[in-house]
């Protein structure tokens, strides 16, 4: 379905080229739904933001429904995003203000779909029934719908052009738990429903393990290991991958109080293992190459010391 | 025994006045003794920030409250404007959820920390930046004294935090309020501020009112979690019964309903929303405030008010697995 190689994405910044995405090979599944975990800069949205075509690619490829699209021109492209859609973190940002919802899930079809208002309009009403939004919401403009309703509206948006696969970066991180449940819940339907394949980015890894059925844990823009959420959570073979489960905070579990970490400078990016630096068992090797992905268990590992 | 460091008693905050006046948080009570942490949780617009500002003084001039705020033994509601806003600015520090929001852009953060301690700790210039610049070491900033000398912007997200922290606690409050600190962070960073924050209230023996939606944070900071929906506390038990048998102690309905939407991790485990939203004050109903979204509503709950007895606000509290 989606198969990323070697990607790299790289920003031009006032101090020069910054490498966020550093060569991942990513081999996503159809129909399947892809956690991608990792601390906050790490290049999560780089990587799926990239993976649409959405940032300038600086080396690699990738390949989507069978075919390359890494250079594809533009009419290539537009085709292929129409079969890929993206729903974001703040959907008051990714809406504008002055439209109303209708409006705003219509908008797809208009500029893709050419054909009667009617049609059009019975279509969107009808996505958005089915992310459970009651139609007296589609007149409203997004400041009065809550943080969940307008997260609906933007999930009924990405649905418009029946997409194969949908990008979710963060799509229920701002979110009450309560109402995150809830939203899960629908993507998982749609999925099995419209064999959707999910590309799911979240910050919060318990979160990952229960509703994914794959997991990649990503350090320093490159993933460090790729496995099922029954192998990462509860027999995680990278440090870091240990590190954040333990530092992950659960409503079911007491935790101990822990010593708050001293933040430390880190160096410049250097050769080695990009982890080393905060790793607890980093030795002479690790300083050298950086370790590649290999299969260990059912899944991969970038680690030279596997736990 | 002595008092306890916060009591709140009948608290009310509202907006509005004649035909318009609304009432959102309605009689709350809680107390806090010296050194003690609890928290203040439940889903967001049921009132947890109006009730922290209207402990601190901090709510919008439009808002008027009543009832009893008594810190450290002293009545609020008797002192003077002037001596309650010096009572304030000493004993009570205050976190806010949006690091950026809450430090001024156009001072170094150093400035923002020293200012602090000039004014409210009578500290001269240079003892407030040589005590700034202590407070950000202890709040986990390397190389502080060269970063006491650079604009908020130019920190990372947990960092401006760690400032607002250190701001937070410059003057020894004897009481620290922290709305929702790490909801603006990443995983990691969350983690790291919750267990800062924690370590400080256990140093500096602070009473804690930490406030949040997320149960998943109470876990290592507090000793009490109180639960509050549509303006009222519905729940009120001892941290370990949210823990015990996986949430056995919960009794209310709706902190068993927030249990069981917290992730836990377990792959393939169900993971339940709560339908609906809370309700509006507008239309707070007579009866059980949860009821529109409690699988175990019937008539009984929603003829009157519901009173808090022994620590639960339900006519058919339960207990046992939450989930
Ligand atoms: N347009 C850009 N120009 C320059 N640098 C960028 C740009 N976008 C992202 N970066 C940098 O690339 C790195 C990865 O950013 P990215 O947004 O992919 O992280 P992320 O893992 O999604 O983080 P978060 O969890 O905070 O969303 C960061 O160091 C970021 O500052
Ligand atoms: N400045 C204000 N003016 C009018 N209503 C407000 C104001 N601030 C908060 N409210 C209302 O008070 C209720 C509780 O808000 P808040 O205390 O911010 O909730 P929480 O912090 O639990 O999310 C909500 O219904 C909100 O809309
Ligand atoms: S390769 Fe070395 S430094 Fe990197 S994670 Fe493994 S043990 Fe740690
Ligand atoms: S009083 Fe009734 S409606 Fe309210 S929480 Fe208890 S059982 Fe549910
Ligand atoms: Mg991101
Ligand atoms: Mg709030």
């Amino acid at each position: 379905m989606l198969s990323l190689k070697g990607l790299r994405v790289r920003y031009e910044t006032p101090r020069g080229p910054f490498e966020a995405v550093r060569g991942v090979d990513l081999e996503i599944e159809a129909g399947a739904f892809f956690g991608l975990v990792g601390e906050s800069g790490c290049g999560k949205s780089s990587l799926g933001r990239a993976a649409l075509r959405l940032e300038p690619i600086a080396g690699g490829q990738i390949i989507a429904f069978g075919e390359d699209i890494t250079h594809a021109p533009p009419r290539r492209l537009r085709a292929f995003r129409q079969r890929a859609a993206m729903i974001f973190q703040d959907p008051y940002a990714s809406f504008n203000p002055r439209r109303t919802i209708l409006d705003a899930v219509m908008e797809p079809l208009r500029l893709h779909r050419p054909g009667p208002a009617a049609a059009q309009r019975d279509a969107a009403r009808a996505l958005l029934a089915r992310v459970g939004l009651s139609p007296e919401l589609e007149a409203r403009r997004p400041h009065a719908l809550s943080g969940g309703q307008l997260q609906r509206a933007a999930i009924a948006r990405a649905l418009a052009l029946e997409p194969a696969l949908i990008v979710a970066d963060e799509a229920v991180s701002a979110l009450d738990v309560s109402v995150q449940a809830e939203i899960v819940q629908l993507l998982k339907a749609l999925r099995a429903e419209r064999g959707l394949t999910y590309l799911f980015i979240a910050h919060n890894l318990h979160l990952v393990a229960q509703i994914c059925d794959r997991v990649g844990v990503m350090y320093a823009g490159a993933l460090v290991e790729v496995a099922a959420p029954e192998e990462i959570f509860t027999r995680p073979r990278h440090p870091y991958t240990r590190a954040l489960i333990d530092a992950a905070p659960s409503a079911h579990r007491r935790a101990q109080p822990v010593t708050p970490p001293r933040l430390v400078d880190l160096g410049p990016a250097s050769s080695g293992c990009a982890f080393a630096p905060r790793c607890p068992q980093a030795h002479a090797a690790c300083l050298r190459d950086a370790p590649a992905l290999a299969a260990r268990g059912g899944g991969l590992v970038a680690c030279y010391t596997p736990l | 025994m002595s008092a306890p460091r916060l009591t709140v008693e009948g608290l009310q905050v509202g907006f509005g006045d004649g035909a318009s006046r609304q009432r959102i948080i309605d009689g709350l009570d809680l107390r806090i003794e010296d050194g003690e942490a609890v928290a203040l949780v439940g889903e967001s617009g049921c009132g947890k920030s109006l009730t922290a500002r209207a402990i601190a003084g901090l709510l919008p001039p439009h808002a008027w409250t009543e009832g009893r705020v008594v810190l450290g033994g002293l009545d609020l509601n008797t002192l003077p404007p002037a001596r309650l806003r010096a009572l304030r600015g000493e004993e009570i520090g205050f976190i806010f959820q949006d690091p950026i929001s809450a430090l001024n852009p156009l001072f170094t953060v150093g400035e923002q920390i020293a200012e602090r301690l000039r004014w409210h700790g009578g500290l001269g210039r240079r003892a407030a930046w040589a005590r700034a610049v202590a407070l950000m070491e202890e709040v986990g900033i390397p190389d502080a004294a060269a970063r006491a000398r650079v604009y908020p912007h130019q920190l990372s997200g947990g960092m401006r935090q760690r400032i607002v922290i250190a701001i937070a606690i410059a003057c020894d409050p004897s009481l620290l309020i922290a709305d929702e600190p790490t909801t603006a962070l990443d995983v990691t960073t969350q983690a790291q501020i919750m267990a800062l924050i924690a370590a400080s209230q256990r140093a500096r023996r602070m009473a804690l009112l930490l406030i949040t939606h997320d149960l998943a944070l109470v876990a290592q900071a507090v000793d009490r979690v109180l639960v509050m929906y549509a303006g009222q506390i519905v729940e009120a038990l001892d941290v370990e019964a949210l823990y015990g048998e996986s949430g056995a102690g919960a009794k209310h309905p709706y902190t068993r309903a927030l249990l069981c939407a917290s992730p836990s991790g377990v792959p393939g485990a169900p993971l339940k929303g709560i339908p609906g939203a809370v309700v509006t004050p507008a239309r707070y109903p007579v009866g059980c405030r949860f009821a529109d979204r409690c699988r175990w509503a019937d008539d009984d709950c929603r003829r009157a008010p519901i009173p808090l007895v022994d620590g639960v606000r339900c006519e058919a509290p339960d207990g046992g697995a939450p989930c």
